[in-house]
């Protein structure tokens, strides 16, 4: 079994940080969670997975600009590494052999854009 | 949307800042700050708000808190040896500990639930979302005889003149009266209740729509029915009511509507209740008397732009007189959406009371008994810890300081009142359901906010630090030298604290008790009052559908019946009365008066079936031939018609003129809060809806006879019956539940007070024990010795019930004064109480007095 160190709620955070870019900050990225996914989540369930992902080496951080909303307060903006992109691959690509060797769905083809 | 500022709740922000780690403040405030404002601009600030605080609790994990601010400070330590050394001191005197906390975790159960029944009656009506700018418009018929009768059913035509010529209302929806409207689909056949809406329903108030268009009132062949009904009528899928929508109900066996939509059932917090809504313009079609001035079916509601309803009030005042040309007075005022559920009750057009009455009266109650117990901690509290001076003298000598000592009894007392809140809310948990059936709500510990949590935490602190306050103010202060030589026991207990603390506790019991006795008594009065009919082995049934035509026949056939003994019918619930009429003509009636006059319309046998006394004349029936045309009048109305002998006067009712027949005794039509009225009987059976039957005697069977004949007759409705005498008795269901809830504070608040006093002489005994030996010794005989002991506490005990006395009889003649009819506080029962109260406090000092008295003084004064 190939371990992928990457739980589900993870994978799909550390996917939403990619998608977002320079606007990745925890209250965006759970905007977007609930949005894409139609299930509500809380602004501190986010921000944990992101400091685990970070701790994991997947994710690094920096703090960015303020504004006016924010109470004049700075974001932190999350990016995600090589290692965390490299994660990322090796989890879809261990998913994607186990869809073809289940029979039913082995000869569906999948398309990426 | 009013320019006023808008902050994320203080509080919230304030424990997550406290709580937060340093370095994540920054970021973390504000995604809080950006998110509270994007909920507020596109939902509701108060939406905001919940979800500031969901978020500040679900920031409180590991990764983001801050527990270990300083860890293995010496605070920390020395916080970990008090908790170490009270926790010993607990199980060192168990018993004590235990009955301490007991006490309390009663105290606070009931505290707890009293609190959650407040919380639930204020929440009632505050789900709308523009809440706060609803008003309901009430309308106050003012009396020539300088009385005002109030209700919220002003002229429908009023609504079309809010909406034309007042700019300031932004939403308005207009209500008919309540009513039970038989439902057909199929198979499915049953009476549902509702009222006709205007368009303007769903953008006032926050009903939740689950399929279906807002706009749906504005069609007058559509209905809107709640997801219960929906369910009821249509087969639905788990929760997708769109395939209802488009499909047909008959209603009142003639109009087939469209369901236009489906909306959530208004549930517990809502006080406006409905299971269908059907568009306001079909109905007033139907019935063109709606248009007049003079009439009153509407209930009217509006959504003012904020901060214009002083302005408003103003204009709206002389609305209905302005628009009709009779000589009348009558007035509107705007009452706050929020208020009409707990302030439903007029005087003279003045709010006077209503359900809010009975959450004062709690509320106060549960105050109350939150201080007794508190005080009733702090004695036990208090006495355990003078046993202590050892334990802080040392303290004090190893270089504590007295802010350490006082810290030190402080979290001792925390750790009392944190224990008793966990186990209160435990019971509170366990206890709810029962405690919410009781008083006829459906509170759900689920739907408790966060701050009802809040409160909680509240509770601990204040609770503890109450407790704790005066060993914590006492021990510090006590000098090292006499607290190492074992001498400062005795100053300290002499204190004269606690007997004030004991007399101020008792006070307090004896009120509550006192309280107790009154309300019950008061209730047992009510529901016993002769109320001018006979509403035993009553039963009403309303005439609807095709019975409504064969009253004859069904009158005949339930005479049959044998334990029937007479029928008749009128135009409604002589309990519940309402219809009036201020246009009753009379010889020498002052044009001036506009009094409301009760009429009543009969069928034969009326005064025979219900039971009210015919004091002159005949009664009213068939057999006279032209009776249509005369009248019964009751005492008072023949107290206003100011008639020196009122029989076979003229009096003409609705234009049809008649002689006064018979003059009959007063009856209630409406609870004992208001006097009776003046009321007018006439001979109508055309006009009465609902058959009265009175029984020999009430039994199942009959009953059964009677739904039998009753569904021949009209096979569609649904047998429905009322006794009267138990919806007399459900009328008055507030005042029956809180005299229960009462009553049960006051056995608690009586038993917290008996633990305290007892562990009270429990203590001063044990420092009076050598002497106690010494008496014996000397050849005392117990009842002295008994004498000696509990005459301290009597003495206290006689002041507390001299002091409960005045502040009872203040508020319970201010409370009763309500009733229109009420019992008189009589001494008798005022002593009763005393006496109750003195017995048991004697009792209980009595029986550890007589412990210690009749103790071998052997065993005493051996360990010397």
């Amino acid at each position: 079994m190939i371990e992928t160190r990457l739980g589900e709620f993870e994978e799909v955070i550390l996917l939403l940080v990619g998608i977002l870019g320079e606007d990745a900050y925890a209250l965006n990225i759970a905007n977007e969670f609930e949005s894409q996914t139609n299930r509500a989540v809380s602004i501190g369930a986010v921000h944990s997975t992101l400091t685990r992902l970070a701790e994991k080496g997947f994710l690094d951080s920096a703090m960015g600009a303020a504004t006016a909303e924010r109470g004049g307060r700075r974001k932190r903006i999350f990016r995600t590494t090589a290692t965390g992109e490299k994660a990322l691959k090796t989890s879809r690509e261990f998913k994607l052999s186990l869809w073809k060797q289940y029979p039913a769905f082995s000869n569906l083809s999948f398309t990426v854009n | 949307m009013a320019q006023q500022q808008r902050t994320p709740p203080r509080w919230a922000e304030r424990i997550i800042t406290w709580l937060l780690k340093e370095e994540l403040a920054e970021e973390v405030l504000g995604d809080l700050e950006e998110k509270y404002y994007q909920t507020g601009e596109a939902k509701s600030w108060s939406r905001a708000r919940r979800n500031y605080w969901y978020q500040v609790i679900h920031y409180l994990r590991p990764f983001a808190i801050n527990i270990f601010r300083s860890n293995n400070s010496i605070q920390l330590i020395m916080l970990k040896n008090y908790i170490k050394i009270a926790l010993r001191n607990a199980r060192k005197n168990a018993a004590y500990s235990g009955l301490n906390i007991f006490g309390l975790t009663l105290g606070f159960s009931a505290c707890m639930l009293i609190f959650l029944w407040v919380h639930h009656e204020s929440s009632v009506d505050r789900f709308h979302d523009n809440g706060e700018n609803i008003y309901r418009v009430m309308r106050h018929m003012h009396q020539s005889n300088g009385t005002a009768i109030t209700m919220a059913y002003a002229p429908q035509p009023l609504q079309d003149v809010l909406m034309s010529e007042y700019p300031e209302v932004e939403n308005l929806a207009a209500l008919s009266w309540n009513l039970d409207l038989l439902f057909e689909r199929g198979e499915v056949i049953g009476n549902e209740f509702g009222f006709y809406a205007s368009e303007g329903f769903f953008d006032i108030f926050s009903f939740e729509l689950l399929a279906g268009t807002e706009a749906v009132l504005a069609d007058p062949t559509k209905i809107v029915i709640t997801d219960k009904l929906a369910r009821k009528y249509f087969d639905v899928i788990e929760d997708d009511f769109s395939d209802v929508i488009g499909q047909t109900i008959l209603v009142d066996e003639e109009e087939p509507f469209m369901v236009g939509g489906v909306v959530r059932a208004p549930g517990h917090l809502s006080s406006l209740q409905f299971d269908w809504l059907l568009p306001q313009k079909g109905l007033i079609d139907a019935n063109s008397w709606m248009r007049s001035w003079d009439s009153g079916s509407i209930r009217t509601y509006v959504e003012l732009a904020p901060g214009t309803q002083p302005a408003v009030a103003q204009r709206i005042e002389q609305e209905i007189n302005d628009h009709v040309e009779e000589d009348i007075d009558e007035r509107l005022t705007l009452q706050p959406l929020g208020d009409q559920y707990l302030h439903s009750q007029f005087e003279n057009g003045v709010i006077s009371g209503g359900r809010i009455t009975y959450v004062r009266i709690l509320s106060a109650a549960a105050i109350f008994l939150f201080i007794v117990v508190c005080l009733n901690a702090m004695n036990l509290i208090t006495a355990q810890s003078t046993k202590r001076t050892l334990e802080v003298g040392i303290r004090k000598v190893l270089g504590e300081a007295k802010s350490s000592v006082r810290f030190q009894f402080l979290v001792e007392s925390l750790l009392f009142s944190l224990t008793a809140t966990l186990l209160a809310l435990a019971c509170t948990w366990l206890l709810l359901p029962y405690f919410s059936t009781l008083i006829d709500t459906s509170m759900n510990i689920s739907d408790l906010g966060l701050e009802v949590w809040m409160y909680t935490l509240l509770l601990v602190l204040m609770a503890g630090t109450l407790m704790g306050l005066y060993p914590a103010l006492l021990l510090p202060a006590i000098k090292i030298i006499y607290a190492l030589k074992g001498t400062a026991t005795r100053s300290l207990s002499a204190g004269s604290y606690r007997k004030i603390l004991i007399v101020f506790q008792f006070s307090i019991s004896i009120i509550i008790v006192f309280a107790a006795m009154i309300i019950s008594d008061q209730v047992q009065f009510v529901l016993n009052k002769d109320i001018g009919i006979e509403k035993e082995n009553l039963i009403l049934v309303e005439m609807e559908g095709e019975l409504a035509g064969k009253y004859d026949t069904y009158r005949n056939e339930l005479l049959q019946i044998p334990e029937v003994s007479s029928v008749t019918s009128t135009s409604g619930n002589p309990i519940r009365y309402g219809r009036s009429t201020g246009s009753a003509l009379w010889a020498g009636k002052d044009p001036g008066n506009n009094t409301d006059i009760g009429i009543m319309l009969v069928n034969d046998d009326f005064i025979e079936t219900v039971g009210i006394k015919l004091l002159q004349g005949r009664t009213l029936s068939g057999s006279y031939g032209a009776d249509t045309s005369n009248y019964l009048i009751n005492e008072e109305a023949a107290k206003i018609m100011g008639f020196e002998n009122p029989l076979n006067q003229r009096l003409s009712v609705w234009g049809t003129e008649g002689n006064i027949v018979g003059i009959i005794k007063n009856f209630h039509t409406h609870d004992l809060y208001e006097p009776i009225g003046p009321m007018i009987i006439n001979y109508y059976p055309k006009r009465t809806e609902v058959a009265l039957i009175k029984m020999n005697e009430t039994n199942s069977d009959a009953i059964a006879k009677i739904e039998a004949l009753t569904t021949t007759l009209s096979p569609k409705y649904p047998f429905e019956f009322e006794f009267l005498d138990q919806s007399y008795a459900e009328s008055y269901r507030n005042e029956v539940v809180v005299g229960q809830i009462i009553k049960l504070f006051a056995i608690i608040s009586v038993i917290v007070s008996c633990i305290g006093l007892f562990t009270l002489t429990t203590y001063s005994t044990f420092l009076r024990t050598k002497e106690i030996g010494i008496r014996k010794v000397y050849g005392a005989g117990t009842n002295q010795i008994i004498l000696m002991l509990s005459k301290e506490y009597s003495v206290l005990i006689l002041i507390s019930i001299v002091l409960a006395l005045p502040v009872t009889i203040i508020y319970a003649q201010d409370w009763l004064e309500q009733f229109q009819y009420r019992i008189d506080l009589s001494a008798f029962n005022l002593a009763l109480g005393a006496i109750v109260g003195m017995a048991i406090g004697l009792i209980t000092v009595g029986v550890k007095s007589y412990q210690a008295a009749t103790a071998n003084p052997m065993k005493s004064l051996r360990n010397e």
